[in-house]
């Protein structure tokens, strides 16, 4: 697979010190791996505060690891240890929102957006759902299809394109087109969140 | 679509799919040396990643981390330059461990397990009031000796300051923590070669087993 010959490149280029190339794996990965200690770390601060450190240990790691499995497999495992370790720490039960778990305990979940999150995060975090949906509904059904089949079903380009019945070139250019559009949707959030 | 000076579809293409693990190997040296140069680029494909993120998440129902991980990549790059740049290899997924409550405790009661092991070894090999500070110097530095050097024949100095090294391997073996038959026959066997030795232990060994 192309993807994971390409982070086994940056994995071997990182190991011999490349930090560079470690730095493109955080930017590629770290949305998931923060997405995921979120499940297990109720407080966005704290989640990246874990983050963080499940990063730097993962690239402390680095030189034990000999790709035996997918690199997010791998760091997969080492964010979750990182959260556990970090609950067991706090004397705190781990809330373990496994995968499966999906759509449940929206009451709990709303229960602690609204205790540990500021009104100002809330107000940016509403504005982002909303630039994304309404950046999601101007795209041509072509491109809402494409990124759709990607992002939510996870199928590969080749199977985008059986699906679409179109080359696998079509498939990448679609998919990038409909990022490109909601880029342009929520890059003024994103660049006034990090001022 | 906007165009500016870091703005190329290609190469953004290329950012998209590699995102999908999608990019083919060889693309990925160009567009790595790509991103090393721009910051507008590596603030791109943060974004992609997000964008990926939130439709996965509002589907599966559960909470986004919104805008929160687009500082990561930063704090995580600054936390490794201000740290050593490499550490020993952890096993994957093998993180710290939390520091117990008990651990002053252990290290406190293993100090005294060891002072006290240590007075009675000085007092077996002669250290004591009735010697002179010579005779004590010399008594403890034949405890302290590299197991190496004990393991040698000991020399007959005529003084009762010497230990011999089975005797001292025994009262180490017997009176330790977790002193035990398995232990005991280790020890044995220490002496097992020696002349005056080998007819008791094949005594021993004809013994029927228990």
């Amino acid at each position: 697979m192309a993807g994971t010959s390409g982070d086994q490149l940056l994995v071997e280029r990182a190991q011999r010190g490349d930090r560079h190339a470690f730095d493109l794996l955080v930017l590629k990965y770290q949305q998931k791996i923060v997405s995921l200690i979120m499940r297990y770390v109720r407080d966005p601060a704290e989640a990246l505060d874990v983050s963080q450190e499940a990063f730097v240990k993962a690239y402390r790691a680095l030189p034990g690891f000999r790709g035996e499995s997918a690199f997010y497999t791998w760091l997969y495992r080492i964010a979750i240890n990182t959260a556990k370790n970090y609950l067991v720490n706090l004397q705190r039960k781990p809330v373990d929102y496994t995968l499966d778990r999906v759509g449940e305990d929206h009451a709990e979940r709303g229960g602690y957006l609204r205790d540990e999150e500021t009104p100002e995060g809330l107000a940016m975090q509403e504005q982002l759902r909303d630039a994304v949906e309404q950046a999601i509904a101007a795209l041509p059904e072509e491109l809402r299809t494409a990124i759709m089949l990607r992002e939510i079903e996870g199928l590969s380009y080749e199977d985008i394109a059986t699906a679409m019945d179109c080359p696998v070139g079509t498939v990448r250019s679609r998919i990038f087109r409909a990022r490109d559009a909601i880029d342009v949707a929520i890059r003024p959030l994103t660049d006034q969140a990090l001022d | 679509m906007m165009t500016g000076p870091d703005r190329n579809p290609l190469i953004d293409e290329q950012l998209s799919a590699w995102l999908d693990d999608e990019l083919p190997a060889e693309e990925l040296d160009l567009l790595s040396a790509r991103l090393e140069a721009s910051p507008e680029r590596r603030a791109r494909l943060a974004r992609f990643s997000l964008i990926g993120s939130h439709l996965r998440d509002r589907q599966a129902g559960r909470l986004h981390s919104g805008l929160l991980a687009l500082r990561l990549s930063a704090r995580v790059s600054a936390a490794l330059q201000a740290s050593p740049d490499r550490a020993a290899g952890a096993a994957p997924g093998a993180v710290s461990a939390p520091t117990s409550r008990f651990l002053p405790y252990a290290l406190a009661a293993g100090v005294a397990v060891a002072a006290v092991g240590l007075a009675m070894l000085l007092r077996e090999a002669g250290v004591g009031p009735g010697l002179s500070p010579d005779e004590q110097t010399q008594a403890f530095v034949q405890l302290a000796a590299p197991v190496d050097r004990q393991a040698a024949p000991p020399e007959t100095t005529g003084a009762r300051a010497t230990l011999s090294p089975q005797r001292l391997t025994s009262y180490l073996v017997y009176h330790g923590e977790y002193s035990g038959l398995l232990s005991a026959r280790v020890t044995e066997s220490h002496i097992v070669n020696q002349p005056r030795f080998v007819g008791a232990v094949q005594a021993v060994d004809r013994l029927p087993s228990q």
